[in-house]
C-alpha cells in the first residue's frame, strides 16, 4: 500500500505513485527481486526440494519439477501438474525433475503469490555448447465436467474435442491495417460452472510465441498446457515466468481469468505516469488541433488533450528527415496536398517546402502547440519507406506475410511512399530510429508519441534474430523468430527511459504496454463487436480513445433520405446514446465524430474520464434482480474505489436490486451511493460478503454507484445496515454514513479515491487513524470529507464572480505578477480565450479582458493568476477576486481547466451537428440538424433528475 | 396476403448466460451472467403473387426483392436464399448484415448505402405487383417497379420508372446482380474483338462473338447480345434476363465474378445498362425480362422471347427452341454467314411452342460450302440475329 501525505491509505498502489517509482515497480515486477522471498525459497530449494506457498485461493505445493495446487474454494480439489520442456530440435521431452536438471539446461525458479495467482519467475541456463531452442511448460490435470469451456486466449471454446488449442499469436484481427492482429491473453484456461483454473504468463512480457492447449485425456479427466517457446546462445542464461491461477465462478464467465491477473499484478496494467498526467486520462481531439489551427478553448470543451499528429515527415522510416534523405524519388507522386501533410492549417506542400524550411516550420509548430495540445508524434514504426528501407535497412525488412499480415502498404502515412514492413530492435533502422526518437523528444520538446500499425503476430526472422542479447527469440518450423510486439514494446520502455522521472506517454493503435490506446474503429463497425471484449482485456486499466468514423450512418439509418426529421431523429437519438452508454460500458472517450449534437454525451464526460481513471475492470461482480433484458455494464476500479456502471437501454426505467459480492473487489465490505455531483442517498444493507441496495435505473442514460467506504470487517452479526448520503461541492465532498440497529465492532476504514482530494474520516465526529482499527459504535455515524486539493471555495463563488456585465460584456480583468512568467501569461490568455470563444458563440459579447502586471494594480472585479510564487496554492474567492496560485505550470494549467469546467455551468455551449464523416451537408441541410443538437439530460444531477 | 415464414435452421433466442446451479450436484451460488446480444435471422413480412407454374416472393421491406421463385411442380426453389440477419436484444442498436441474394435493380458506380431498406407497396393483384419508393435504396432517385407475372408462364415482365428526386443532375446505370441456385453455369455473349468498356478501357475475349463462362476473378465484357443467362444445374432450367438492346446504349457491359461463396462457386452473369443522366425532376423507363426456359445445352439466342440453341453436326445444322410462354409458331430465315458471303438454308417455321417444352428442327446443310468459318443468322420480320457460339468450319 502506498500513502498520500495526509497518511490515508490507498489499497491501490497505482493511485498516487510518483512516475519513476511506477516504472521501476513496473520494471521489477518483472523481475523477481524480494530477497525474503528468495532466501525462503532458495531454503526450501536446497534442503528438500519441496515447498509450498499460499495464495488466496489455493496453495502451491511444488517438488522435484512437480506441483499439486490444492483450493481453498468449497470442495477443496487438488490439481496434479509438472513441469515440462521440449526440445525444439531434437523433439525430446523433459519432463519434472529432468526438467529441472540435465545435461542440456538448468532450470530454477522462485515462487511468489499475490491475490489468487502465484508467479513463477524462472532461469533457464544453456549448459552446452550449442544453441537450445527449447518449450519450456507447465501441465495441470483438470477434471472434466458437463459444461466445461477452454480459454486459450482468443475465443471461449467448448470442451468436448480431444484437443483444443491456440498457438502462438495469429488468428484474429483487432486492427484495420497493417494485418493488426489481436494479441491472445496469455492463458491456457478451464472454465468450469464453479470455479477457473489457468496457467498463464504475464501479457506484455518479451515472450514471441506462447501456446495453450486443452487435451481430453479420458471421461472424468483433461489436462491444461501452457507453454512458451526460447532459444538459448551457448551457456547463455533466460529469464522468464510462468503464473499459475485459480479462482472461483460466480460471474461471467473469462472475465474471472482477466480479473485475477488485474488484481494481482496492476502495475502491469497501468500507465507508467500516474494520475496527474495531463494527456492520458481524457479525450482525444482526432485530427481537429492537428490539422487545422488549434483552439484551446474548443478542445477544453471536448475534454480533449491529446492529438494524433499524423504526419510529421517527409519519407516514411526518416522520422527525423535527414538531409541525405531529403530529396529522393518517391513511388507515388508528390503532390502539394497530399495526404497526411498538413499541420495548423499549413501544407507542407512537399513539392516546394527546402529541407531547412521543412525544419524550421515543423519545430515551430511543435514548440508553440505540442505541449498544449498534446501532439503525439506519429510513429510509424515497423514501417519505412520502401526504397530506403531496401537501400539502408535490408537487414530490418520483415517478409513475414502469414495469417494475412500486410508486407507492403501504400500509400499510407505519406500521401507518396510506399511502405515496406521493419523491425525496430537490433537491426539497422531500429538504431536509426531510436536516434530520431531520442532527437525529436528533445528538440521539439514533445509530450509524448502516437504508435501506429505495429502488431502482435508478425513474426521477424532477419540477422538480428542471431543475436542472443535481444529479448524474445523463439522458434518454430521455420527457424527463429522475434515477434513484433516484443520490438514495439521495446522500443515504448526506450521512450520512456528518455526521462524516467517524467516518461513521455506512448499512445499505441493497437496492442502493446503503451500508456494510452488507440481502438481505431467506430463502435458502430461490426467489426468493433469482433474485437470486443478481447481487445479491452489486453488494454486493461489503462484509457483507451475510439478513433474513427462515427455513426455510420449510411449503414446504421441507411433508409435517411427517405425519412421526415421527426423519424430521422428517432433514429439518430438512439445511436447517440448508444455511444454514451457504449463509453461507459467499454470505458473509452470519443469525439467530435459522435460528439457533435450529442450533449448527453460531452456532459458525462467528466464521470467518465473519473471511471477511466479508476481503472477499467473486466469482472462486474454484481447480481440484478431483472435477468431477462440486455443491459450495458461496467466495473471500474476496486473495493473502496469500485465505481459500478449500468445502462439501461429500454424505453421506462427499471428497478432492480443489487447484490454486490464484495469479496470479488478485494478485502472487506463496500458501502455504495448513487454517483451524483450534487447529493444523493442510497441504503445499503450488507449481509456476508454481499452489499444489497436498489434502485431504478433511468432509460437510456448512464447510472452509477460509487464505493465511498472499505470497512475491513463486520459486527459479530455478521450485517450492517447503512444509509450513505452524498453531498458534493467542488471544494469539498462528503459522503455521510448512518449505521443502523449494529453491535459496535472494530474496523479500518479506508476512504475511495478521488483524484485531487484528500479524505478524511470522522467516526461520531473523532477523526479515524488510517489503517488502523477505528471503534465503531452501535448507529455510529461516519463521515469521510474529501477536501479538493484546488478549490478552496464553492462552486456559486465561481458562478457568482462578475465575469460578465448585465449584458454579457467582459467584466473583469486578470492580475499577474510583476515579471510574469511564461506560464502566469499562458494561463492568462487561456482565460481570455474562454471568453473569446463564448463570444464567438454568441453565448457572451465581446470585450477585452486586460491583463495587468504588478506594480500596477488591476481594478476588481479580477482574477489573480500566479504560478510558483510559494503562495499557498488553491482557487480562492476573496470578495470580487478570484485568485489562482498553482506550484507549477502543469498545476496551474490543470487548475485553469478545472475552473472553466465550473465555469461552463453559467457559460453552458452545446456544440451542434455539423460535417463530418458519415454527417453530410445533405443530411444536416435536410433535417435541420445544425439548429437542433439531440436533447439531453442531467442525469448526474438529483435536482434536476428525480427518480 | 401478408404471412411470416419460418426460417427452419434458425430460431430468434436469447441466449441468457446463467446456469442453475439446481441441476449440478452440491455446487455453491449459481453464475451470475449477463444477457448476451445474439443474432438470428430477422423474418421479414412477405407478399406473393402467382400462376399456376411459378410462385414469386417479394419482400417489401427489403427493397421489394424477389427473395425466391418457386417451381410449383417441381417443388423446388430457383434462387438462392435471401437471408438477413440482426443483432437482436438491444433496442438502442440492432444492426443488420444480410446477402445479396434476391432480384432487385441496383445502380452501379453509386452507393447505394439502403440496400435493404423498405419500399412502399402501392397495389397489387393475382399477377401483378407494383412498388414505389422516394429515394431507392437511399440513392437520389426514386423508383416505380412493376412486376408482372404473365398467367400460365415461366415469365416476368419488369417495367420501371427512375425519377431524379434530388436538387441537381444525377447519372445512374441499373445493374441486375442475380443469384440463382446453385451450381449454376453461365452463359454471357461477348462481343468479339477487343471492344471498350467503360471505366476499363477496351476488354477483349475472343476474336468473334462467343459465350463467356465465367472464371475466377473479375470480368468486363461488351455485350454481343441483349441477355445473359445460366443454366441452373440442380433444377433442370435456363434463366434468361433480356432486354432491349437500347437499354444497353450507350455503355452498357455485362460483369462476371467468379470465386467460392458459402454457398458453393460462382460466376456471375450481370448485366450493366448503359449510364442515363437525369436533370432533377425528371423521369426515365426501362423494360426487362426474367424468364425460365426448359434445360438446354446452350442459348445462343433470343427472338422475343424465345430462346434458340443451335450445333452443327457433318450435314445438319439442328436447332432447339424453347419459350416461357405460350408462343405462335413463326418463320425464320436461315443462313449461314461469314465474312464474305451469306448461304441461305431456307426459311423454317418454328412451330407453336408452350412452356417447359424445347422443339428441335433439322437444317440440312448444302453439299458444298466453300471453306471458311460461318456463323448461323435467323432472320424474322421484325429482327435478325445471330446465334452466339454456333460456328460451322470448313
Amino acid at each position: 500500500m502506498t500513502t498520500k501525505p495526509n497518511n490515508i491509505p490507498f489499497t491501490d498502489g497505482n493511485l498516487c505513485c510518483d512516475a519513476r517509482h511506477r516504472l521501476n515497480k513496473r520494471n521489477n515486477a518483472m523481475k523477481h527481486r524480494n530477497p525474503l522471498v528468495e532466501i525462503f525459497c532458495l531454503i526450501f530449494l536446497f534442503t528438500a526440494s519441496a515447498f509450498a506457498l499460499d495464495a488466496d485461493t489455493a496453495q502451491l505445493q511444488f517438488e522435484n519439477g512437480t506441483f499439486t495446487l490444492h483450493s481453498k474454494l468449497p470442495g477443496k480439489e487438488s490439481f496434479q501438474g509438472e513441469i515440462q520442456v521440449l526440445d525444439g530440435l531434437t523433439g525430446q521431452l523433459f519432463q519434472q525433475a529432468e526438467a529441472l536438471t540435465n545435461s542440456l539446461f538448468k532450470w530454477r525458479f522462485l515462487v511468489s503469490s499475490s491475490e489468487k495467482l502465484f508467479r513463477l519467475d524462472n532461469t533457464i541456463r544453456n549448459l552446452t555448447e550449442r544453441e537450445l531452442r527449447l518449450e519450456p511448460g507447465l501441465k495441470l490435470l483438470v477434471p472434466r465436467e458437463q459444461g466445461d469451456l477452454f480459454w486459450g486466449g482468443f475465443d471461449v471454446l467448448e470442451t468436448g474435442e480431444p484437443i483444443l488449442q491456440r498457438l502462438g499469436f495469429k488468428g484474429k484481427t483487432s486492427k484495420h491495417l497493417g494485418g493488426g492482429l489481436c494479441q491472445p491473453f496469455p492463458v491456457a484456461a478451464l472454465i468450469a460452472a464453479d470455479k477457473t483454473v489457468f496457467l498463464g504468463q504475464f501479457q506484455f512480457d518479451q515472450v514471441s510465441w506462447n501456446g495453450a492447449r486443452y487435451r481430453i485425456i479420458d471421461e472424468k479427466s483433461a489436462e491444461l498446457q501452457f507453454s512458451q517457446r526460447l532459444v538459448l546462445a551457448p551457456g547463455q542464461t533466460l529469464d522468464f515466468r510462468f503464473i499459475i491461477g485459480l479462482t472461483p465462478r460466480k460471474f461471467g464467465c473469462e472475465e474471472n481469468v482477466v480479473q485475477a491477473m488485474y488484481d494481482a499484478w496492476p502495475a502491469q496494467w497501468l500507465p507508467v505516469q500516474g494520475q496527474d498526467n495531463r494527456y492520458i486520462w481524457s479525450a482525444h481531439s482526432q485530427y481537429r488541433a492537428w490539422y487545422y489551427k488549434p483552439d484551446w478553448e474548443r478542445e477544453r470543451r471536448y475534454y480533449a488533450v491529446v492529438d494524433w499528429a499524423f504526419t510529421p515527415y517527409k519519407r516514411a522510416g526518416d522520422h527525423w528527415g535527414k538531409e541525405e534523405l531529403w530529396d529522393y524519388e518517391s513511388v507515388f507522386p508528390i503532390r502539394p496536398d497530399s495526404f497526411g501533410s498538413i499541420s495548423n492549417g499549413i501544407r507542407f506542400d512537399y513539392t516546394k517546402r527546402t529541407y531547412a524550411d521543412f525544419h524550421r516550420l515543423r519545430k515551430e509548430i511543435f514548440l508553440k502547440n505540442a505541449r498544449d495540445f498534446g501532439y503525439s508524434f506519429y510513429t510509424g514504426m515497423a514501417w519505412c519507406e520502401i526504397n530506403l528501407a531496401k537501400e539502408k535497412y535490408p537487414d530490418a525488412i520483415n517478409y513475414d506475410t502469414e495469417g494475412g499480415v500486410a508486407h507492403i502498404l501504400g500509400p499510407w502515412s505519406t500521401g507518396h511512399d510506399q511502405e515496406i514492413r521493419v523491425f525496430p530492435m537490433g537491426t539497422s533502422y531500429a538504431k536509426v530510429l531510436r536516434e530520431d526518437i531520442a532527437r525529436l523528444w528533445k528538440e521539439l520538446d514533445l509530450p509524448g508519441f502516437a504508435f501506429d500499425c505495429g502488431t502482435p503476430g508478425v513474426n521477424y526472422r532477419g540477422p538480428a534474430v542471431n543475436n542472443p542479447e535481444l529479448p524474445g527469440r523463439a522458434w518454430d518450423d521455420k527457424g527463429i523468430f522475434i515477434d513484433e510486439l516484443v520490438a514495439v514494446n521495446d522500443l515504448i520502455d526506450f521512450v520512456h527511459q528518455l526521462d524516467p522521472d517524467n516518461p513521455p506517454y506512448v499512445w499505441k493503435n493497437g496492442q502493446g504496454r503503451a500508456d494510452y490506446v488507440m481502438i481505431e474503429t467506430s463502435i458502430f463497425d461490426p467489426i468493433f463487436r469482433s474485437w470486443m471484449p478481447l481487445t479491452r482485456y489486453n488494454i486493461g486499466m489503462r484509457a483507451a480513445v475510439v478513433h474513427g468514423h462515427g455513426y455510420l450512418i449510411d449503414q446504421t439509418i441507411p433508409n435517411w433520405r427517405n425519412l421526415n426529421q421527426e423519424e430521422f431523429y428517432h433514429e439518430m437519438a438512439k445511436l447517440a446514446d448508444h455511444a454514451v452508454l457504449t463509453d461507459f460500458q467499454y470505458g473509452v472517450t470519443q469525439n467530435h465524430v459522435t460528439q457533435n449534437g450529442n450533449p448527453q454525451s460531452i456532459y458525462a464526460m467528466p464521470e467518465l474520464i473519473e471511471c477511466n481513471r479508476n481503472g477499467w475492470q473486466a469482472l462486474i461482480p454484481v447480481e440484478l434482480s431483472q435477468q431477462g433484458k440486455y443491459l450495458y455494464q461496467a466495473r471500474y476500479g476496486r473495493g473502496a474505489s469500485s465505481i459500478l456502471y449500468f445502462g439501461n437501454p429500454w424505453p421506462e426505467p427499471m428497478p432492480i436490486e443489487f447484490r454486490v459480492d464484495n469479496s470479488e473487489l478485494g478485502r472487506g465490505s463496500n458501502l455504495f451511493v448513487t454517483k451524483m455531483r450534487d447529493q444523493a442517498t442510497l441504503h445499503n444493507r450488507v449481509e456476508g460478503s454481499n452489499t444489497f441496495f436498489q434502485d431504478s435505473l433511468p432509460s437510456r442514460r448512464p447510472r452509477l454507484y460509487e464505493a465511498v467506504i472499505n470497512l475491513s470487517a463486520l459486527p459479530v452479526e455478521g450485517s450492517l445496515e447503512a444509509v450513505v448520503s452524498s453531498y458534493k461541492d467542488i471544494n469539498q465532498i462528503r459522503f455521510d454514513i448512518t449505521l443502523k440497529g449494529n453491535s459496535p465492532f472494530k474496523a479500518i476504514l479506508t476512504p475511495r479515491f478521488i483524484h485531487r482530494y484528500n479524505a478524511s474520516i470522522l467516526v461520531n465526529g473523532t477523526m479515524t487513524s488510517p489503517a488502523t482499527p477505528a471503534e465503531i459504535p452501535a448507529n455510529a455515524h461516519i463521515t469521510v470529507r474529501f477536501q479538493s486539493d484546488f478549490f478552496h471555495c464553492k462552486a456559486a463563488e465561481i458562478l457568482s464572480f462578475p465575469f460578465v456585465d448585465a449584458e454579457g460584456k467582459p467584466a473583469f480583468a486578470i492580475q499577474l505578477p510583476a515579471k510574469a512568467h511564461a506560464s502566469e501569461l499562458k494561463e492568462a490568455a487561456h482565460l481570455q480565450d474562454y471568453f473569446r470563444f463564448t463570444a464567438d458563440q454568441k453565448i457572451t459579447l465581446a470585450g477585452e479582458i486586460p491583463v495587468v502586471q504588478l506594480p500596477e494594480t488591476a481594478p476588481d472585479p479580477a482574477v489573480l493568476i500566479t504560478v510558483g510564487r510559494g503562495e499557498e496554492t488553491g482557487i480562492t474567492r476573496r470578495a470580487d477576486r478570484l485568485e489562482l496560485c498553482a506550484a507549477d505550470a502543469d498545476e496551474a494549467h490543470a487548475m485553469l481547466k478545472e475552473m472553466a469546467y465550473v465555469m461552463d455551468r453559467r457559460f453552458p455551449y452545446i456544440i451542434p451537428f455539423g460535417p463530418v464523416n458519415s454527417i453530410s451537408q445533405e443530411m444536416l441541410k435536410k433535417f435541420n440538424m445544425p439548429e437542433n443538437p439531440l436533447p439531453f439530460e442531467r442525469c448526474f444531477e438529483s435536482m434536476e433528475f428525480a427518480q | 396476403m401478408m404471412k411470416r415464414t419460418e426460417y427452419r435452421m434458425f430460431h430468434a433466442i436469447l441466449t441468457v448466460s446463467l446456469l442453475a446451479g439446481s441441476f449440478l450436484l452440491a455446487k455453491p451460488m449459481p453464475i451470475v451472467g449477463r444477457v448476451k446480444l445474439v443474432e438470428t435471422v430477422n423474418t421479414l413480412p412477405e407478399v406473393h403473387i402467382a400462376n399456376n407454374r411459378l410462385e414469386l416472393t417479394f419482400l417489401p421491406d427489403s427493397m421489394g426483392r424477389i427473395s425466391q421463385i418457386r417451381h410449383r411442380a417441381k417443388q423446388k426453389e430457383l434462387l438462392q436464399p435471401y437471408i438477413q440477419k440482426i443483432l437482436h436484444g438491444n433496442p438502442l442498436f440492432a444492426p443488420s448484415t444480410s446477402n445479396i441474394c434476391g432480384i432487385r435493380e441496383m445502380f452501379w458506380g453509386i452507393k447505394m448505402t439502403g440496400s435493404d431498406i423498405p419500399v412502399r407497396l402501392v397495389r397489387q393483384s393475382e399477377n401483378q405487383i407494383e412498388f414505389d419508393s422516394l429515394h431507392y435504396g437511399n440513392t437520389a432517385f426514386g423508383l416505380q417497379r412493376k412486376v408482372h407475372l404473365v398467367p400460365d408462364s415461366m415469365l416476368l415482365e419488369f417495367s420501371l420508372k427512375l425519377r431524379n428526386n434530388s436538387s441537381a443532375a444525377a447519372t445512374y446505370s441499373l445493374w441486375f446482380n442475380l443469384t440463382p441456385v446453385l451450381p449454376i453455369h453461365t452463359m454471357l455473349p461477348i462481343k468479339g474483338g477487343a471492344q471498350p468498356v467503360r471505366g476499363r478501357g477496351l476488354q477483349k475475349l475472343a476474336d468473334e462473338d462467343t459465350l463467356f463462362a465465367g472464371k475466377q476473378g473479375q470480368y468486363f465484357y461488351a455485350p454481343a447480345a441483349p441477355w445473359a443467362a445460366a443454366r441452373l444445374e440442380s433444377v433442370g432450367l435456363l434463366m434468361v434476363i433480356c432486354f432491349d438492346m437500347k437499354e444497353l446504349q450507350p455503355d452498357g457491359f455485362f460483369y462476371s465474378w467468379g470465386g467460392i461463396t458459402s454457398s458453393g462457386e460462382m460466376r456471375t452473369f450481370e448485366p450493366i445498362f448503359g449510364s442515363r443522366e437525369l436533370a432533377p425532376g425528371d423521369v426515365c423507363e426501362h423494360q426487362y425480362r426474367i424468364l425460365f426456359l426448359p434445360e438446354m445445352e446452350a442459348l445462343r439466342g433470343m427472338i422475343g422471347n424465345t430462346g434458340i440453341n443451335a450445333s452443327f453436326s457433318n450435314t445438319e445444322l439442328q436447332l432447339e427452341f424453347a419459350a416461357p410462354v405460350a408462343t405462335a409458331g413463326q418463320s425464320v430465315a436461315v443462313n449461314l454467314k461469314n465474312a464474305t458471303e451469306t448461304i441461305s438454308l431456307g426459311n423454317i417455321r418454328i412451330p407453336d411452342l408452350v412452356p417447359e417444352k424445347t422443339e428441335k428442327l433439322s437444317l440440312r446443310l448444302p453439299n458444298s460450302i466453300a471453306t471458311g468459318r460461318y456463323r448461323v443468322q435467323l432472320s424474322t420480320d421484325a429482327e435478325t440475329i445471330e446465334l452466339i457460339g454456333a460456328v460451322l468450319e470448313r
